[in-house]
């Protein structure tokens, strides 16, 4: 029978080979065969081929490549550029001004498209040299995209939540009604942190503008139109009881289809660079999903479940103990993994003690969410951080990070709320869906 | 993709590709029928079984089929921040390193899928709902893991060959892509997307 430091040896020998630069698919891979030839036997691992067609023959998890798609269409017919534009218009009076309008077009690009780096790449293009002659504060400006960008895998349709979901055989309608209150409750708390520091110090933001006339802003309005929605749509069809999550994605893509045709944005090559996107996208999630729900078999096999079940009651820790433990721990993981290889490749090893301490499986779901998005902001391997110091291309990255902290302060801050209020997320899964 | 800068991507890409295509049309055919399924159940109250069982075959064929695309392209996920920091040297042994296991997991993978087929051959198993034969499915999902396969191996040879022989270039075509190099398509993408815009 293993044994707890054996166990701990594996997830050690996993964390070496991702850092050596091994695919993560791999290095998951790697570990489950080694444990499953070393414990079971290798004939065992033969079977290899049937668990694979099993993890990816899967009809929730279909909803992955279908949401990537409906952004795709989303972001390709240009409705994601407009809606910068008028949200700007609309929340620019605000003390910080346009700053608010990078929080609120990251939020709306990020729930849509469902891309961390096509967000802060478009927003960040769109916004950065908006911003040059207006006299922001740099960081601030930069911090507001990064942070903001990281919205969008909570704010649903989210494909970190399907997985989870898929992993874990958690409603992932459950999920999506869980994530839309602590997603507007962590816009807002990111509008406050740029409000209060626009109000202590006026420096930092840029001096206050005439707004637009108001029939082009109404007009203006209109943009916010279809995808506004297309998320409407897809929200209300799983909620109005009569879709699940891949249908009523499908029904996204084609209304989102229909969109695109509308606005003469329909052709054979945006059909196909959207499908190659898609495709390679959903690829690189289900090769590492696919790869996780080996491991998670192969130690479920073994026993490890129950031994960390056994273990970690043994250590007689409470729910609040274990969370600022996992909190620690992804936070340190967060620095150097990347996001969804994080949430799926701790979730086998996890899951188990949540289930043993009776911590809600859909409100640890929105948690983990919660760290991916910091593990998206961490230095050194914050992706976003990157991406919008990329797209600037002058100065150093170090004023990127200096900008997302205050915004890093507020997502363990957000972390704090939900645990000591957790009908944050508890609330609207319970109302929408009994 | 005249620019394409690795000799065996230059062959294997537009396979890659072409096939990807076709699954991208797959999907939007599944997404109209899905659609089509869903006013009918709401409506007219027909309802048709087996669309998860057609869902499911969707996704495993979009994940094989693109993870050939995906690794054409040297998409799949890695960990490059200790690994740039590393020396040189390293780096490029490191590089070839990683390409020879994951051409190694595709391997496998492609070897125990064909297995798969045989099983449901020996059983003659179909979809309970569809009813078509499940191998009709499995084949696809195989071809997909046989060209991911063929193309990791390609890149490990290849790679391994820059490596004995002292050659440049194993960094360039087979190190993480960086975020530069992923930024620079999601720019290049809006860009694209301005010039219609303004047409």
């Amino acid at each position: 029978m293993i044994t707890i430091s054996a166990a701990t040896l594996g997830f050690l020998l996993l964390i070496v080979l991702m850092s050596l630069g091994f695919h993560v698919a791999f290095a998951m891979f790697a570990v489950s065969i080694a444990g499953a030839s070393f414990y079971l036997g290798v004939p065992a691992t033969l079977e290899y081929g049937t668990q694979y067609w099993s993890a990816t023959n899967n009809s929730v998890l279909v909803a992955v490549p279908l949401f990537v798609l409906l952004g795709e269409f989303l972001v390709r017919g240009g409705f994601t550029d407009r809606m910068y534009r008028s949200l700007a218009d609309w929340l620019s009076p605000l003390p910080g001004g346009l700053l608010h309008s990078n929080l609120g077009a990251c939020a709306l690009f990020a729930a849509v498209s469902g891309s961390s780096v096509a967000t802060a790449a478009t927003v960040g293009t769109v916004a950065l040299p908006a911003f040059d002659k207006r006299g922001y504060d740099q960081r601030l400006v930069l911090g507001t995209i990064a942070a903001g960008a990281t919205l969008g895998i909570l704010i649903p349709p989210s494909i970190n939540m399907i997985i989870y979901g898929a992993m874990t055989n958690t409603s992932v309608g459950r999920l999506y009604a869980g994530g839309i209150v602590p997603g507007i409750v962590l816009t807002l708390l990111f509008m406050g942190v740029v409000v209060l520091a626009c109000r202590v110090r006026p420096a930092l933001a840029g001096p206050k503008e005439a707004p637009r006339p108001l029939v082009e802003r109404l007009r203006g309005l209109a943009d916010l139109g279809p995808p506004l929605a297309v998320f409407g749509l897809v929200m209300g069809a799983i909620y109005g009881g009569w879709a699940t999550p891949t249908e009523s994605a499908a029904l996204g893509v084609v209304v989102a289809l229909g969109l695109c045709a509308v606005r003469g944005r329909l052709s054979i090559r945006m059909l196909h660079e959207s499908f190659l996107s898609t495709l390679s996208i959903t690829a690189m999630i289900t090769l590492i999903t696919a790869a996780a729900f080996y491991l998670n078999f192969v130690l479920g096999v073994m026993g490890v479940p129950d031994l960390i079940t056994r273990f970690v009651t043994g250590l007689q820790l409470s729910q609040g103990q274990m969370i600022v433990i996992l909190t620690i721990f992804y936070l340190i993981l967060g620095c150097f993994l990347d996001a969804l290889a994080m949430v799926v490749g701790t979730i086998p090893v996890v899951f188990p003690i949540i289930l043993a301490l009776k911590i809600d499986p859909v409100w640890f779901g929105i948690y983990l969410v919660l760290m991916a998005e910091l593990a998206l902001i961490t230095p050194p391997v914050g992706m976003n951080l990157y991406v919008v110091q990329g797209i600037r291309g002058r100065g150093n990255i170090r004023e990127v990070i200096e900008g997302v902290l205050p915004f890093l302060l507020m997502m363990l801050l957000m972390v704090a709320l939900i645990w000591f209020w957790p009908k944050l997320v508890l609330a609207l899964p319970a109302l929408v869906m009994g | 993709m005249s620019d394409f800068p690795n000799p065996v991507g230059r062959v294997a890409e537009p396979i890659a590709r072409t096939v990807s295509i076709l699954v991208g049309w797959a999907i939007l055919a599944f997404s109209v029928a899905l659609t089509v399924e869903i006013v009918g159940r709401k409506l007219f109250g027909l309802s048709f079984k087996g669309m998860d069982e057609l869902g499911g075959f969707v996704l495993a064929i979009t994940a094989a089929v693109g993870a050939s695309y995906a690794m054409a392209m040297r998409g799949h996920t890695r960990v490059d921040v200790f690994l740039v920091r590393l020396p040189r040297p390293v780096q490029r042994v490191l590089n070839t390193l990683a390409l020879i296991s994951l051409a190694g997991f595709a391997g496998f993978a492609a070897w125990r899928g064909w297995a798969v087929i045989d099983e449901t051959l020996e059983f003659s198993s179909s979809a309970p709902n569809l009813g078509i034969p499940l191998w009709v499915p499995q084949s696809v999902w195989l071809t997909g893991l046989v060209l991911f396969a063929a193309i990791a191996i390609a890149y490990a040879l290849h790679a391994l060959f820059l490596l004995s022989t002292g050659r440049p270039g194993i960094d360039a075509l087979y190190g993480p892509l960086s975020v530069e190099e992923e930024l620079h398509s999601e720019l290049e993408a809006l860009e694209a997307r301005h010039q219609e815009e303004h047409r």
